[in-house]
């Protein structure tokens, strides 16, 4: 339970803290795009959709990820803080470590597709 | 490797021999290489051009390859011979036989005046003697036997030096004594009941033209076998100004007659090993719902009949029996002469009225089962699903031309036009004419689940191979992962690894992993 934030260095910690859970978020959600990836099945035919139902779930992760960073940051330290100059501050750091938090997930996605073998599902999304 | 010698006679014996191909591709013949002649007097017959379409096809796809193989689809080689006698538009026995010539010349023998024409007379009325054979012999067994023998002789010949396909069928039978050969023919049609009594000693005739010291001897040095299909068909007289055509009213009556010659005839039964003997109580009209019946050529094209893969279950079952008995000679003590083993049967249906593998390969179901089972589902990975195209855009298959997959969609359409898209008999094929033949002769089920039989173009697509292509009760299914599908696991199990040749044998390495991933997957 997050206690009020008051003092800058209670602010400080919030801010490191916030860092350290949307790049814990990003991870999940890489975790989280493998296994969608995996779920979608090959489509038979000469044209197979598939890959690009991939990247479309690729794109929602992102997005999601981006929203949920933002939601946790808001429910876990925003609103605890009450002074004016402290939540102008903090919030600058809210979104950039959503933005952070989503940017390893996108980054650290299209690394382990493009290191995978050729036809495989993960290797789809970017091909 | 093995060689088997087959000889497909007239518009039945090329209907059984695409049986036979059709297990070949399948791989029911490992590492056998089959010599087939396809034999016919009407070289414009729908059947004769089928048959000749399925094999230039099998030959492209197996191209890649050097010989047989064994434990894949298209693992037989196939070398296609064809003979057709040169009937030109107005050939008629009277021109072959010189029948003018013959009726001038007379003979008087103590008063008795006769001809060379009058033994002839007594067979061939001046209707049938005049008779066009351009579309074959049309059920005149009588004089079809004397053509037949006759044009044999004379292509051998005529083509011993510059070698046509009868001749170097028939050398090839020379040099390798010991050979299988098996016959199929129907018993009550014109071309296959002409053939089958008089062409052992034709080929003999043949061989003897043909060997350098004039000792040919193919009877005593090979193993014939054959089968001869009774009266399974009929259909409506179709509708000629020709004063000769063939009608299927007196096809039970033809049969009868040529069993009769069979049983007592002792050159057929010293010539034969085995004569398989396959007919049904009621035969299938095969009468052509939008045009009328034709007395021959193109036109004259009969479904495929389940029929036909009982006659091609005796050809593999006569290859196996020679090879587990070469030196056995029949004999019968009573007659004092070898005798044939004539052997008949009937074919039983499972409890739930359906023809099972069972019903036709008896001991080998389970072998029939597996690989008919690969081919049928192959046929819906590789028509539908396209699963060729996806592996030429794969680096493993890069080798994989257009024409190739071409082939092999074409191939498998014959088997079962899944896309409906054959352009003279869409969403038909060999599998399902077979499946309908079986239906119209009151069974409930041909050897795969209805389901198999019942898909559209659209559902063929996301067919259910893995669960829903086998009978009920069969064992042979594979799983799929939650939100998974037949097709996605088997190309997560058919892998994307690289083979060493398949820059060379694409097609083969292709049909080889294809036919091991199928098997994995269904526990054979």
């Amino acid at each position: 339970m997050v206690s009020k934030i008051t003092t800058a260095v209670q602010l400080h910690q919030a801010e490191m803290a916030t860092y350290m859970t949307d790049a814990i978020i990003g991870i999940a959600f890489i975790v989280l795009i493998i296994i969608i990836a995996n779920m979608i099945s090959w489509q038979p035919g000469a044209h197979d959709g598939s890959p690009a139902k991939r990247r479309v779930w690729f794109w929602i992760m992102a997005v999601t990820c981006l929203f949920t960073s933002l939601g946790v940051n808001y429910f876990s330290w925003l609103r605890h803080i009450s002074k004016a100059q402290f939540v102008t501050e903090y919030i600058i750091h809210m979104i950039a470590a959503a933005v952070v938090g989503s940017l390893i997930y996108a980054g650290i996605t299209y690394i382990i597709c493009k290191m995978q073998k050729k036809d495989t599902k993960l290797a789809s999304i970017f091909k | 490797m093995n060689t088997y010698n087959v000889i497909a006679i007239g518009g039945t014996g090329m209907r059984c021999a695409e049986s036979l191909v059709q297990l070949c591709a399948m791989g029911m013949f490992d590492n056998t290489e089959i010599n087939l002649l396809a034999l016919d007097t009407d070289f414009e017959n729908g059947n004769f051009k089928r048959l000749k379409t399925l094999v230039d096809n099998y030959n492209r796809i197996t191209a890649d390859r050097d010989g047989v193989a064994s434990d894949t689809l298209f693992s037989a080689k196939i070398n296609y011979f064809t003979f057709s006698p040169t009937y030109t538009s107005g050939t008629c026995f009277d021109i072959i036989s010189r029948y003018s010539e013959a009726q001038t010349n007379t003979h008087d023998d103590d008063g008795v005046k006769w001809q060379d024409s009058d033994l002839v007379d007594l067979f061939l009325t001046p209707e049938m003697r005049k008779m066009d054979l351009q579309h074959g012999y049309r059920a005149q067994t009588q004089m079809g036997s004397m053509l037949m023998y006759h044009a044999i002789k004379e292509e051998a010949l005529n083509n011993k030096q510059r070698g046509s396909d009868l001749v170097r069928y028939v050398e090839q039978l020379m040099s390798n004594p010991g050979s299988i050969v098996f016959m199929f023919g129907s018993v009550f049609g014109g071309t296959g009941a002409s053939s089958i009594p008089i062409l052992p000693h034709a080929l003999q005739e043949a061989a003897r033209i043909i060997s350098k010291d004039g000792q040919g001897d193919l009877l005593s040095k090979n193993y014939f076998g054959t089968v001869m299909l009774t009266n399974y068909f009929s259909f409506d007289s179709p509708n000629t100004k020709d004063e000769v055509y063939a009608t299927s009213d007196k096809f039970a009556l033809n049969s009868q007659a040529a069993l009769s010659f069979y049983d007592e005839d002792e050159t057929v039964k010293s010539t034969y090993k085995r004569l398989y003997l396959i007919g049904r109580e009621r035969p299938r009209n095969v009468s052509r719902k939008e045009t009328e019946s034709v007395t021959g050529g193109a036109a004259q094209r009969n479904p495929e009949d389940y029929i036909e893969l009982a006659a091609a279950s005796a050809a593999y079952d006569f290859y196996h029996w020679v090879q587990e008995h070469l030196a056995k000679t029949i004999s019968n003590k009573n007659l004092g002469a070898a005798t044939a083993e004539i052997y008949y049967r009937t074919i039983s249906s499972d409890e739930e009225d359906c023809l099972s593998f069972e019903s036709f390969f008896g001991a080998d179901k389970d072998k029939f089962a597996q690989k008919c089972g690969i081919m049928m589902a192959s046929a819906f990975l590789f028509g539908p699903q396209d699963f060729a195209t996806n592996r030429r855009n794969h680096s493993s298959f890069s080798a994989l031309t257009e024409a190739d997959v071409k082939n092999i969609r074409d191939f498998f359409r014959h088997f079962y036009d899944l896309e409906g898209i054959d352009e003279q008999e869409p969403g038909s094929g060999w599998i399902r004419q077979m499946q309908e033949s079986a239906i119209e002769q009151g069974y409930q089920g041909f050897l795969f689940n209805q389901a198999a039989y019942n898909t559209t173009p659209n559902s063929a697509r996301k067919f259910k191979y893995n669960e829903q292509m086998y009978p009920e009760k069969s064992a042979f299914k594979f799983d799929t992962s939650l939100l998974s599908n037949a097709y996605d696991t088997f190309k997560k199990e058919f892998g994307d690894m690289v083979f060493s040749d398949s820059d060379k044998s694409a097609v083969s390495a292709l049909l080889k992993r294809t036919y091991d991933t199928f098997s994995k997957l269904y526990g054979f």
